[in-house]
């Protein structure tokens, strides 16, 4: 059925437009085809039932079918060649096929603009056609209709209409949830129609054209391998997102599965259980190992929230044991009704967002973000209970208002040294090898391709590239709710108190107008730092008195680093029990109160 | 230090005493302790804190008078009202002040509001 084949046929080459071509080739190869026509290659066509052969004039022979995806050539290139796209060009410059197409009593394309010299353009011609030696160098351009056929009017609507969990399904989870964490970051969308669908991503420059067939699969992304994957599926979601598809609810079903072993979850509970009936008094030492076993088996599990639970468990049941000091009932109670009520929950058949959650899954995970403009707000060095220290760098970041952190951690003692908190604060950053963490936590940075993950903590892996950009007066940024203009508003707002996933830190940059006094308070062991507001209202900055850090409250209580004249914007956690300031911003200028103080 | 404050101290230091102790020594003074400390959770109008802490009361009782076999869905039962009392309490610590309703629901183990 020749004739079939020739309508077949015609469909695909009024697809073909050169940015068609250009997407499933590359330009170089649609260039070579269309030079090797200008100077004078013919072809000839046979047609087959489901295939039209296609003999060039030099010799290659290549099978051409009603798809581009599908073809065959006798030279040795295995992806698509030079002689596909000619036997392609050829065929829609002289018309091949149509005379044959239309003598089919299938459907027959409207808006033909056949004429008889065209019809006369048999494929039997061997002689030099003068429509070759004029050829057009270019098909018709992307959504306009060529000037011998009409580009048959494509539906792409399946890319709006099928359900998301239809579309996704051929993908890995794990690269559905890196595009679904993508989606939180603005791009811009510019979006055409021809032959294809193609997304253009603006701010990441990457474009994705989509196939009238309703696969993701096959549609088209210049980026090779995982990383193409990824695009397909955010240009698919962010396109939906743009046409008003809310697809959240239906991909938070579609993510990875937490699945918690069974067993796992039984013998925790059951250790806990033992735990609690025998009680601390009589517990045998052995137990502690027990939970040390849990922790790994729940790391295993994908599970990193209870491994940090089982983790501070055997911990603190080890400092039980050896009459630590450091003990502390409260703190062995807390982490075993935090592990017991998780395990209770996984147990449960919970939402799947809200166990992922749960069980900590995206917090371990690090997706590459495409650009992120980061304001230093300041850094805060810590110890921990268990015998860690560190320091961690704040940045806020306009475009989601969110606050991001770095954080360095280490042993309190290792090496055989203590660690050395400001040898860590000059360190280079990770990312930049001229630039000190000190620096960065008091710039403005832009980070591209930067690893973060769902609580953005940024990661020191990866490749991204950090510059510098010129940091704005903090008065004239815009810090979104985490700016505080007075008192009377940081008291209206509430915490947020969690469950599970670690504490959740009020950090706020309070707006404020003077410093009024410094004072040692004696019964609370800490410095209380007295300020005002615009609106003339005392507000109390609490620091409490730390050995490692004497000599910064010094400098502070004899009026060192305090902020000059004028409006200042105190960087703080806000909890409960007081306001802790971390650093002082004033215009571009930033000092954080302990760190850059001490030495 | 509020009523509230002073409540919930007491609360804390019974489970803390019951983690050394072991529920398996929970004996009819506990019972009562927790039955007083009840009371007072519904005269500050702590309803949410009222309901474990009887909740608790029963499940230490029947388990107390369950001898022998270890029924082991009575003793997942205690254990579990026992973990949402010291949840509680640490989360009511934490706000500074009486929960918010959302808070108490969470805590009450009512289904996951999709």
């Amino acid at each position: 059925m020749g004739n079939e084949m020739a309508l077949r046929f015609q469909r695909l080459i009024a697809l073909c437009t050169e940015d068609y071509l250009i997407r499933y080739a590359n330009k170089g190869l649609y260039n070579r085809a269309l030079k090797d026509m200008e100077k004078g290659i013919t072809v000839n066509y046979a047609w087959g039932r489901d295939n039209v052969t296609c003999t060039l004039s030099d010799g290659t022979v290549c099978t051409l079918t009603d798809s581009i995806e599908r073809f065959d050539c006798s030279c040795p290139s295995d992806k698509i060649c030079k002689h596909v796209l000619i036997g392609l060009l050829y065929a829609a410059h002289h018309g091949v096929g149509e005379e044959e197409a239309a003598a089919s009593t299938a459907a027959v394309d409207e808006d033909r603009g056949q004429t008889a010299d065209q019809a006369a353009d048999t494929s039997e011609e061997t002689e030099e056609s003068p429509a070759v030696s004029s050829v057009q160098p270019t098909c018709a351009p992307i959504g306009k209709e060529s000037e011998t056929k009409a580009s048959p009017k494509l539906d792409f609507s399946w890319l709006l209409e099928r359900e998301i969990a239809e579309l996704i399904a051929p993908f890995q989870a794990a690269k559905v949830e890196e595009a679904a964490f993508r989606l939180r970051y603005q791009e811009e969308l510019t979006v055409s129609e021809g032959s294809l669908l193609v997304v253009r991503m603006n701010r990441s420059g990457v474009e994705v054209a989509f196939t009238e067939s309703p696969d993701v699969s096959r549609a088209l992304c210049a980026v090779p391998g995982a990383d193409g994957e990824m695009y397909k599926l955010e240009a698919l979601l962010r396109y939906r997102a743009s046409r008003g598809r809310q697809d959240q609810d239906a991909l938070a079903r579609q993510l990875t599965p937490v699945a918690a072993p069974p067993e796992l979850l039984q013998q925790f509970r059951e250790s806990v259980d033992v735990l609690l009936r025998g009680g601390l008094a009589r517990l045998p030492r052995s137990f502690a190992a027990r939970f040390e076993l849990l922790a790994i088996a729940a790391r295993s599990g994908g599970l990193p929230n209870l491994e940090r639970e089982a983790r501070g468990i055997h911990g603190e049941l080890e400092l039980f044991f050896a009459r630590h000091v450091r003990f502390s009932v409260k703190a062995l109670l807390g982490r075993l009704s935090r592990a017991a009520l998780m395990v209770e929950a996984l147990e449960r058949d919970i939402a799947p967002a809200r166990k992922a959650q749960l069980a900590g899954r995206f917090r371990s995970r690090y997706y590459t973000v495409p650009r992120l403009d980061l304001y230093g707000l300041g850094a805060e060095p810590w110890e921990t209970r268990s015998g860690y220290r560190g320091i961690t760098y704040y940045f806020y970041c306009a475009e989601d208002g969110g606050i991001y952190t770095y954080a360095q951690a280490r042993p309190a003692y290792y090496e055989g040294a203590a660690f050395d908190y400001m040898q860590h604060y000059q360190e280079r950053t990770p990312w930049k090898p001229d630039l000190t963490l000190r620096t960065a936590s008091a710039s403005m940075l832009s980070m591209r391709s930067i690893k973060v993950n769902d609580e953005g903590r940024l990661s020191a892996g990866g490749s991204p590239s950090v510059s510098l950009l010129d940091r704005p007066a903090v008065g004239d940024f815009d810090f979104g709710s985490l700016r505080v203009d007075s008192c009377a508003k940081l008291s209206a707002e509430g915490g947020g108190i969690r469950l599970f996933g670690g504490k959740q830190r009020q950090l706020k940059l309070i707006r404020a107008s003077a410093v009024q006094g410094c004072v040692y308070d004696y019964r609370q062991q800490a410095l209380q730092l007295q300020v005002v507001d615009a609106a003339g209202d005392p507000l109390e900055l609490l620091l409490p008195y730390q050995a490692n850090w004497g000599t910064a409250l010094n400098r502070l209580e004899s009026g060192r680093g305090l902020p000059g004249e004028g409006e200042f914007y105190i960087f703080a956690a806000v909890e409960p029990s007081g306001i802790y300031p971390i650093s002082f911003l004033q215009g571009t200028a930033q000092l954080s109160l302990k760190l850059d103080l001490q030495s | 230090m509020s009523e509230t404050e002073r409540l919930l101290g007491r609360v804390e230091d019974w489970t803390e005493e019951m983690l050394l102790r072991g529920m398996a020594q929970f004996a009819p003074e506990d019972t009562r302790l927790l039955e007083d400390l009840a009371a007072a959770a519904r005269r500050l109008g702590m309803e949410g804190l009222e309901q474990l802490l009887s909740g608790v009361a029963q499940a230490g009782e029947r388990e107390r008078l369950t001898t022998g076999i270890s029924e082991t869905g009575a003793s997942q039962q205690l254990s579990g009202l026992f973990f949402r009392l010291c949840a509680y309490t640490q989360l009511a610590r934490e706000s500074g002040s009486e929960m918010s309703f959302e808070e108490e629901a969470e805590l009450e183990g009512n289904e996951e509001q999709n």
